[in-house]
């Protein structure tokens, strides 16, 4: 199909140009000239440039990557980490460890965020079990209510502990703080996409469904496992370094999937792209609307993500029957 | 029976004030020892009269505590958790003083119980005026950034009302002149020199002018980040700034509020490491020449005439220094 084709460069050309623009555009002043003359624009480059805009990229892949493992393992295109719970379970955790270890080093707040990431999104895949209807409107339904009675836990807590502007400051998540030496967490984000891209088949299988699945001669409980662990470690790991990042894991993979069908294998590396540029977007509209100050890019991917959720529902209904 | 009899007679003791008549008093079955005579003063809610040295007093509004505890006045109720917790802990052990909660969530019915005559409210429980009247008459006379002549002069006006209504008028003359005298040797010592004003909070730099832009009121600094659509109203101002934009600005020097030092229980990273952890400030001037002034750490919750004076003495002595 050569729509389809032409679909792709454009969006090959277009992600290397938010790169680009993500490496360029900023308070400092940094250009392809001064980068090679002036030492300082250099270093500067490195310290803030550069780590920002590699923690855009590992934190896109985090939700977009998580997005699809949690939509093929539920089996319904409106799952990801916010709409499943996941990153309030995060947040919680973060914010537990803040109340009995207030000096813990960022690597056990990691810790923390992702068991209790991976008990959340089991308790979800256990409800869900107990639900009868399961169409595609109920389970993120489900999803969205779990997150919401512990996101008031949490709020409740923070509120109690004297932490609320601490938890707002975090939950708003902003990159306008990333500069070298706080963003380095998110290289497991890496790993965990390395690892998506090896065991992608047997995702796109446990998609199918348990018994077809099993027939198969997957060992469908072991990936679905394998699933959840890669899902909470992007999950706890960006929600501490960067806060919450809503809608990405969500709109992602359905556009992708909406242009190329739903092989995982094949789609996974748009679907990182995509991610990728959407997040680098949304970071560089927040960073140049309000200069110097900035808009977190969560506010604007939110914004943004609620009318394209809103446009996927409608759209759904009317080639499935919900 | 305490509660209902109370604000009766604050009532009764208004109604005296009025007719300026003692048997006003009488009649409303008021005890000898309450003061029969009122006072007019100015409030951020037109003129009010108010009794002069109420027996019973909630205090509401922290930028008061300071001076009502110079003033000898021991509150009835209070918002124990916007204590700072140092300075205030006879106050904050004192089970015979309730707690009024926070500006989130008022204990109204602890206000209640300590059945004030008066209660000194505004500021942050400014939204909860309306409810507070039923209580007892509530007086706001807390400095306001809306107040025509700023913030600064708004401490003024509110500490000689506290002193006509506890009838402490030399006291809080003294407290005037003293803060008149910082501002004067903080003027002085400072001449045009750029700042960035800092909030750091949940270890993050924020731009902190909505929350101390104040302290520029009466000196010739210049904020880095003023500009007319960056006034305290905008919603931007706090939302974020990437530590290159401030290295960029480099300022000449750098004001730091500690918002984590006043208010986390836990988590507390003190905002000098959090300021020395930032690379990306190494080559600006206030880091090279040591230009960083420290608010006192519990100025977020303290915020009063006496913390204004400790604030100008403190730029004062800094810019001398230097």
């Amino acid at each position: 199909m050569p729509s389809r084709t032409i679909i792709q460069t454009t969006s090959v050309v277009v992600v290397i140009a938010l790169v680009a623009a993500s490496l360029f555009v900023g308070g400092y002043n940094i250009s392809l000239g001064n980068l090679f003359t002036d030492p300082a624009a250099a270093e500067m480059f490195l310290i803030s440039r550069v780590p920002r805009t590699l923690a855009l990229i590992f934190a896109a892949l985090a939700m977009s990557i998580s997005g699809v493992i949690m939509q093929l393992i539920t089996q319904n295109r409106f799952v990801e980490p916010t709409t499943a719970g996941t990153s309030q379970w995060a947040g919680l955790g973060l914010l537990v460890m803040l109340i009995v270890f207030p000096e813990a080093p960022p690597m056990l707040r990691m810790v923390a965020a992702t068991a209790f990431a991976f008990a959340g999104t089991a308790v979800f895949l256990a409800v869900l079990r107990r639900v009868a209807v399961r169409s595609s409107i109920i389970v993120p339904l489900v999803g969205i209510m779990l997150g919401a009675v512990v996101g008031a836990i949490t709020t409740y807590l923070a509120g109690t502990f004297n932490l609320l502007q601490a938890m707002a400051a975090w939950r708003s998540g902003g990159f306008s703080g990333i500069v070298r030496g706080f963003y380095e967490p998110l290289w497991i984000v890496a790993i965990v996409a390395v690892v998506a891209f090896i065991v992608a088949n047997r995702f796109t299988v446990v998609g199918l469904g348990r018994d077809l699945a099993t027939n198969v001669g997957l060992n469908y409980d072991k990936v679905v496992l394998l699933g959840v662990t890669m899902v909470a470690l992007s999950t706890g790991v960006s929600t501490v370094v960067v806060g919450f990042i809503p809608f990405l894991g969500l709109i992602v993979p359905n556009i992708v999937s909406m242009v190329r069908g739903d092989d995982m294998r094949s789609n996974l590396p748009w679907v990182a792209m995509i991610g990728v540029g959407l997040l680098l977007a949304c970071d560089l509209i927040g960073r140049t609307i309000v200069a110097p100050m900035e808009i977190p890019a969560s506010v604007v991917l939110g914004a943004l993500g609620a009318a394209v959720f809103i446009v996927l529902v409608l759209k759904q209904r009317r080639t499935v029957s919900a | 029976m305490f509660d209902l009899k109370r604000p009766r007679l604050a009532v009764g003791v208004l109604a005296a004030g009025l007719a300026l008549a003692l048997t006003g008093c009488a009649a409303s079955a008021a005890p000898a020892e309450e003061s029969a005579a009122s006072v007019t003063i100015e409030t951020n809610n037109g003129p009010m009269e108010v009794p002069v040295e109420p027996l019973r007093v909630a205090a509401l509004d922290n930028t008061s505590f300071a001076t009502l505890e110079a003033f000898g006045v021991e509150p009835v109720a209070l918002p124990k958790p916007l204590l700072p917790r140092e300075g205030f802990n006879e106050w904050a052990s004192d089970d015979e003083i309730l707690d009024a909660g926070t500006h989130r969530e008022p204990d109204l019915e602890a206000i209640s119980e300590a059945a004030p005559d008066l209660i000194i409210g505004g500021y942050r429980f400014a939204d909860f005026t309306d409810e507070l009247e039923k209580i007892a008459p509530v007086v706001d006379v807390s400095p306001s950034d809306e107040s025509e002549d700023g913030f600064v002069e708004g401490l003024k006006t509110q500490t000689t009302a506290l002193g006509a209504i506890f009838n402490k008028a030399d006291e809080a003359e003294s407290l005037i002149a003293g803060l008149d005298e910082a501002i004067e040797a903080a003027a002085t010592a400072t001449d045009g020199e750029s700042v960035f004003l800092a909030n750091v909070s949940a270890g993050k730099i924020d731009n902190g002018a909505g929350r101390i832009g104040r302290l520029l009121e009466p000196l010739t600094l210049k904020d880095v980040f003023a500009s007319e659509d960056l006034d305290s109203d905008s919603v931007h101002v706090d939302s974020g700034i990437a530590p290159e934009t401030i290295a960029q600005a480099n300022p000449d020097w750098m004001i730091v509020l500690d918002r984590d030092a006043a208010t986390a229980d836990g988590e507390v990273t003190p905002a000098k490491q959090v300021v020395a952890a930032q690379e990306a400030f190494t080559k600006t001037t206030f880091v090279t020449k040591d230009q960083i002034i420290y608010l006192d750490s519990y100025f977020y919750v303290t915020e009063g005439i006496q913390a204004y004076t400790d604030a100008f003495e403190s730029i004062a002595s800094a810019f001398n220094a230097a």
